[in-house]
């Protein structure tokens, strides 16, 4: 124990040294941020900025004395670290607690000291001591044998640490902490504690407080499931990155969604109108961030989940019977509520958020709405609607690829023109392999079929090339 | 800003200090019972280092408690009491003990009766908070396996159990 207490004193020791001669060779810069954003010379979010910048680009050149020391101070932590596991067993819970109070205050105390001053060795602090109560809830549980709630501990971290992330001068903390919240909600909301069960058939849940997957969910579940759901969108919209700020709308889609399709009071086990839910919650993803006026990090995200649940529906003709299932009141009245409310707010969407031409923004509102339309197809109780369905979705993807280019070049936005040529040639490819797949089976055909392949990429590279030719000209 | 930080500093050695001394004193001096455990399957035994443990006691019908699947209680108490049956480990002859009776509402123990909370689980199951047990790695009982041992829980006037030592049992098949 005397040389455990040694090794303790003497990393202590090192540690002060290190620390001591850190701090003679910070700059100032976080405080002098601080001080000109306050008299309104610069934004918070261009002092947010400079400070990253600075972080990315610090460079600490010790000497070689530092140097000496930091070696001699890994080596003596080393050290402390391998008498603390081979001893594990002889510390006892009174000792640990104390060690862990005394870490907790040592790494809080040099993370809000350094907080105004070192960039760098601050952030590396912060993240410390965001981690550190997560580690005192596991050092405890395994030092009193406490096992139970699987999401507790969590949440109790998540509540810990919230202050951090909203105190904190950069959003790095908040970033985490909101992306713990994320998942700490899923996990708690949909993930089963015996997921091989369900496979095999049997009943199966998701456990503890977040549990709203079956037979155990209770109100206070709801109720919390409803909290977090709130802190999400709260901290991401107080919090995050200004590009970043409207990703908890996608966070809530999913969660809809996987409501929608888990074992809750809500399930719906109907394919039809499974389908429809998807695309009634994608598209209201799409239509709630253009109404914002959301960066484009925000919106891709948002259309590359919409355009998937389109090339979903693009296989539609290969099913052989009608969708069937039963769906609950609750499901029904929630999917028919997004999807009138997806129609709704695809038409009021104010024109310039989909095109600065009006025609064109009238024919995005369109190809927004007409997919569900077609998906109400689905709910028929014959499958030949269904084939008709794919079919239709096929020729609504390539009409939505060659709005996409042909907009991309009468905007000037490359962007729009590459997206195009990429979903045609998703779609192209797919069904040239649904078409012609058979025809791989043969040495022949599959030469055939690499000649077909190797045409078709020629011709879309070319016109590719051609459009944002025109562009390049139209812009000279 | 320093001083929220510092603020939440104060609050997270409190949450600490206060919860490290509440289980530091929870379960001294409290009942000792000594409960059998069942076999467990292995897939439970992948998550690292703790012993993965399942009790016959968790069983609900065992425990005679009446779950109805439309209205599941937040909580559940069992009664148990020694059993005759004894189980022979390295410590010596240990009485078994079993469920014996279960309530929703707390109940109002007599002297010498011992009562568990727990909260019903999936399948028939009553979670006690016992379930896990932390082994370090130089341990001999890194290798326990749920149902060749038994467990010596120690239950606290709350009602809440706690996993204070496993011990292999000599012969299971007795």
């Amino acid at each position: 124990m005397l040389e455990l207490l040694l090794a303790i004193l003497a990393v202590g020791f090192v540690a002060q040294n290190i620390m001591r001669r850190w701090k003679s060779g910070v700059s100032e810069l976080p405080r002098a941020l601080a001080g000109a954003e306050a008299a309104g010379i610069i934004t918070k979010a261009q002092r947010e900025q400079i400070l990253a910048h600075a972080g990315q680009d610090r460079r600490v050149h010790p000497d070689a004395a530092a140097w000496l020391g930091l070696i001699a101070g890994l080596f003596v932590v080393a050290g402390a670290s391998l008498l603390i596991a081979t001893n594990w067993e002889s510390i006892g819970p009174g000792t640990r607690i104390a060690a862990f109070l005394v870490l907790l205050v040592a790494i809080g105390d040099a993370a809000i000291r350094f907080s105004e001053r070192a960039v760098g060795l601050s952030l590396l602090l912060e993240m410390l001591w965001f981690f550190l109560p997560l580690l005192g809830i596991g050092l405890y549980a395994q030092t009193f044998q406490l096992s139970g709630d699987p999401i507790r501990p969590w949440l109790v971290w998540i509540a810990l640490t919230a202050a951090l992330a909203w105190t904190s001068v950069r959003p790095v903390v908040a970033m985490v902490h909101t992306a713990v919240m994320v998942i700490v909600l899923f996990v708690g909301n949909f993930v089963l504690t015996d997921p091989v069960s369900v496979v095999m058939g049997s009943r199966s849940a998701s456990a503890g407080l977040l549990a709203i997957t079956g037979d155990l969910q209770s109100p206070a579940a709801w109720i919390l499931t409803a909290l977090v759901l709130g802190a999400i969108a709260l901290q991401s919209m107080r919090l995050l990155p200004q590009s970043h700020r409207h990703h908890f709308v996608g966070v809530w889609a999913f969660w809809l969604f996987g409501v929608l399709v888990t074992s809750t009071p809500l399930q719906i086990h109907h394919t039809g109108w499974i389908v429809l839910a998807a695309v009634a919650i994608a598209t209201s993803w799409v239509v709630v961030l253009a109404a914002f006026d959301t960066s484009l990090e925000e919106r891709a995200t948002s259309m590359v989940v919409w355009l998937g649940v389109l090339y979903a529906m693009t296989f539609a003709w290969h099913l052989d019977r009608p969708a069937s299932g039963e769906v609950s009141a609750p499901g029904l009245a929630i999917v028919a509520l997004v999807a009138l409310g997806a129609i709704g707010g695809a038409i009021a969407l104010p024109a310039r958020r989909l095109s600065p031409i009006a025609n064109w923004a009238r024919a995005g509102k369109v190809l927004l709405v007409a997919p569900l339309v077609l998906a109400l197809f689905f709910l028929a109780n014959d499958v030949r609607f269904l084939w008709a369905v794919g079919i239709a979705m096929n020729g609504l993807l390539m009409l939505v690829a060659v709005a996409l280019m042909w907009h991309g070049s009468l905007v000037h936005d490359l962007r729009h023109i590459n997206a195009g040529v990429l979903v045609l040639i998703v779609v192209l490819v797919t069904r040239f392999l649904d078409v012609f797949g058979s025809m791989i089976q043969s040495g022949v055909g599959f030469i055939v079929a690499g000649l077909l392949l190797a045409g078709l990429s020629w011709a879309l590279e070319r016109m590719r090339r051609r459009l944002i030719g025109a562009q390049k000209e139209a812009v000279a | 800003m320093k001083r929220w930080l510092r603020l939440l500093l104060v609050v997270q050695f409190l949450f600490f200090a206060g919860w490290g001394a509440m289980l530091l004193r929870s379960h001294r001096d409290v009942h000792v019972v000594w409960l059998a455990t069942a076999p467990v399957d292995p897939r439970d035994l992948l998550s690292g280092h703790y012993v993965a443990l399942r009790y016959e006691i968790e069983s609900a019908s065992a425990a005679k408690c009446e779950v109805r699947e439309e209205r599941r209680p937040a909580t559940l108490y069992v009664r148990v009491e020694p059993s005759d049956r004894t189980v022979q480990t390295a410590k010596g002859d240990v009485p078994v003990w079993h469920a014996t009776a279960c309530r929703e509402d707390i109940p109002d123990a007599a002297p010498g009766e011992l009562w568990i909370e727990g909260r019903p689980a999936e399948r028939d199951r009553i979670s006690y908070g016992i379930e896990r047990f932390y082994v370090a790695e130089t341990s001999v009982l890194r290798s326990a396996r749920s149902g060749t041992v038994v467990a010596k829980v120690a239950v606290n006037a709350a009602f809440q159990a706690r996993v204070v030592d496993l011990v292999p049992i000599v012969d299971p098949k007795r």
